[in-house]
């Protein structure tokens, strides 16, 4: 323990913690989260349901909050005002924030029709970041009439990556990992998905074709496709053993028998102009040319502990329309070393990977896990892999329901490195009430 | 630079997992006793939901979340099932008057003849907790000729109800994290729970808890005793019939 409490001396960080939870913020924090606990620790938290025998209609929802504190590495420049290496340090990011004020209507209509609407209330009014938090996350319908298909059509979650698909309150985690968050592939859009199970869930397979605009479909561009005409195709297949699994990553029900699950996914789109937003990082989301994605996940539960590990790559030809000389893709790079136009290949490659092990323990309401969580944004540029190491901590009070959650991110990489974008270690910490 | 990369690793790695880990170990114990099942059968019948016995003992009503009622011989072997299809039973109990089940989506709680099977009657009992939390389970206190009905979770409430299905009363139960199924035998009330992979044994008087027994089966949805006092457990994700030793259940 010793040895530890030095690291976290040397590293500075458990001096700026006493800095900070001694500071008039942190009261205000602490003063916020005594108010969350008196007003609703004690109250039922489940959903709303209507019915007429017929037509059920289920109202439910969720509200999160969080304190976020960086620690900033004081020697990069983009750390200061204005990029200004005499400026001081600019601590923007050190903030409280409003993560999820969500809204959700589910209806079913006989034995074949269901829908969903679901709305986020706070991340309406921040655009800044529409792939990971979009205003809308559900508008869509479902048929089962024809028994051998289920048809989901309207504003959906695209059945591609396995942790894009876990419902992110089912989570410890205060963000999700850097290739799976939204910004490297758009995870909604408008389309149609045709799914199909079999061998009592154990099978799932899915196949979908959307506008490939993503979550900008609804906000930018007037809603139209791309002047190419052209859509997202998209196609899923899992498979489960010994029982089906849903996508959960946490086995709070200590499952009595080991329990796995493997999957693959492709999705291929081709946009000839993109004049909306790519993506605010890394320029991937949607980008003028071809864009490949390939993925591969497999997830096990036992007796409380579960690990979760998925890869991810995309090939990318850009069209270069927009950008003759290449330098769209690297603009914040700092390189012109390996622009496209000069480069033998007319494609470069992304990708990365996320590995989750985590524990969950019912005696003392908690879930326990670790992320490790690498992106390349770029293969054409040397050393720009961004890694990270996130430790997460949930006390549930009811559940996830009702659950406070903190993680701690650890920066895995080179921090002199300018190519990398994320080099600061982050803390953050808050509660989630769902309505549910 | 593959070296830097991995001592990077492992330097996080060790100096904060490390402890991480220990304290998630010490947490880790075991508070039950555990029932092993030592006959199981494959069911013709998709997401099983709950099981009681038949009022001639010699097979089970089953029923299921696809919304289908059936009746079974004692080896889960299907002998008939109802015309009627509702959305989603979650329980089941039968008596000499008929066969009770409970559909958990729309709240009714439908009658169906000991004869063929057919509807007779149905009932609505006012809920509005979450779609898939609302009723699980159906059984009869025959001390105080009740009818019992439980709600899954966020909260687990006992309904007691007359005989035409009307609320008495309703008190919240402690203890399981959620609540599948529910039987009486030899005066006791046993509560099975999914999410717990356990049956609690409760004091029918009291409503106190009184012993927790583990199971080593996935996803536990129903629960009945056998002409001969076995437990019958039904797996809803494997669609499987399992028989235990009922004997520690009455230790």
């Amino acid at each position: 323990m010793h040895r530890i409490f030095n690291h976290f001396q040397k590293i500075g960080i458990l001096k700026g913690l006493i800095n900070q939870f001694i500071s008039t913020r942190f009261l205000l924090f602490a003063y916020t989260f005594i108010l969350y606990n008196s007003s609703f620790i004690t109250s039922s938290l489940a959903q709303i349901n209507l019915t007429n025998g017929e037509h059920s209609l289920e109202l439910s929802g969720s509200v999160s909050s969080f304190y976020n504190q960086r620690f900033y590495y004081n020697q990069n420049p983009d750390n200061r005002i204005n990029n200004d290496p005499k400026l001081p340090i600019d601590k923007s990011k050190n903030r409280f924030g409003l993560r999820d004020m969500q809204i959700q209507l589910e209806g079913r209509v006989g034995h074949d029709f269901e829908y969903e609407l679901q709305v986020d209330f706070a991340d309406m009014l921040n655009q800044s970041d529409v792939g990971e938090n979009p205003g809308i996350l559900d508008a869509n319908f479902t048929w089962k009439g024809l028994k051998a298909l289920n048809l989901t059509f309207g504003y959906q979650k695209i059945l591609y990556s396995r942790n894009s698909l876990v419902p992110f309150t089912f989570s410890p985690y205060w963000q999700r990992a850097e290739v799976t968050r939204g910004e490297v592939f758009s995870r909604r859009d408008v389309g149609l998905t045709l799914s199909r199970s079999l061998w009592d869930q154990r099978i799932n397979v899915y196949a979908g074709m959307y506008t490939g605009q993503g979550e900008q479909i609804l906000s930018f561009n007037g809603g139209n496709n791309d002047p190419s005409g052209e859509f997202e195709y998209v196609g899923r297949v899992d498979f489960a053993y010994p029982t089906r699994f849903r996508y959960r990553d946490y086995d709070v029900n200590h499952s009595p028998v080991p329990m796995f699950q493997i999957g693959a996914a492709a999705r291929t789109v081709t946009r000839m102009y993109s004049s909306f937003l790519p993506g605010d990082d890394y320029y991937l989301r949607v980008i003028a040319g071809r864009k490949d994605c390939y993925t591969a996940d497999a997830s096990f539960m036992w007796k409380g502990f579960s690990a979760q590990v998925e890869w991810h790559v995309l090939n990318i030809e850009p069209t270069n329309d927009l950008d003759p000389s290449g330098t769209r893709y690297r603009e914040s790079r700092g390189t012109f070393a390996t622009k496209i136009g000069t480069n033998p290949t007319k494609f470069f490659r992304a990708g990365g990977i996320l590995a989750t092990l985590s524990y969950s323990s019912k005696p003392i309401h908690s879930i326990f896990s670790i992320r490790y969580d690498q992106l390349n944004p770029n293969d054409l540029i040397m050393k720009n892999t961004e890694e990270s190491l996130t430790f997460a901590y949930a006390y549930q009070i009811r559940g996830f329901n009702s659950m406070i959650k903190a993680q701690y991110s650890y920066r895995l990489i080179d921090r002199k490195n300018a190519l990398i974008q994320r080099f600061d270690d982050q803390l953050r910490i808050g509660w989630q009430m769902l309505l549910r | 630079m593959k070296n830097v990369f991995l001592k990077s690793i492992w330097k996080g790695i060790s100096q904060f997992s490390f402890p991480f880990l220990f304290i998630v170990f010490f947490c880790c114990c075991a508070d039950a006793q555990k029932l092993k099942h030592y006959w199981k059968q494959k069911l013709r019948i998709s997401e099983p939901s709950d099981i009681c016995l038949n009022q001639t003992k010699d097979g089970f009503y089953i029923v299921s979340d696809d919304g289908l009622l059936f009746e079974t011989d004692l080896e889960g072997k299907v002998k008939r099932k109802a015309v009627f299809h509702g959305f989603d039973f979650e329980g089941v109990f039968a008596d000499q008057n008929g066969v009770y089940v409970m559909d958990e989506r729309t709240r009714i709680v439908h009658t169906f003849s000991l004869s063929d099977l057919a509807l007779k009657r149905s009932v609505e009992i006012p809920y509005t907790g979450g779609r898939n939390k609302g009723f699980e389970s159906l059984t009869w206190n025959a001390s105080k000729n009740q009818f019992l009905a439980f709600t899954e979770k966020d909260p687990t409430w006992i309904f007691e109800l007359d005989q035409n299905f009307s609320v008495l009363n309703k008190q919240k139960l402690k203890g399981p994290s959620d609540i599948s199924a529910a039987a009486f035998s030899k005066g006791k009330l046993f509560i099975l729970s999914d999410e717990d992979h356990a049956i609690f044994r409760y004091n029918p008087e009291t409503m106190e808890k009184e012993k927790k027994f583990k199971l080593d089966i996935i996803n536990p949805e129903g629960l009945t005793f056998g002409p001969d006092g076995s437990l019958y457990v039904v797996s809803d994700d494997l669609g499987m019939l399992y028989r235990f030793d009922s004997k520690p259940l009455f230790e």
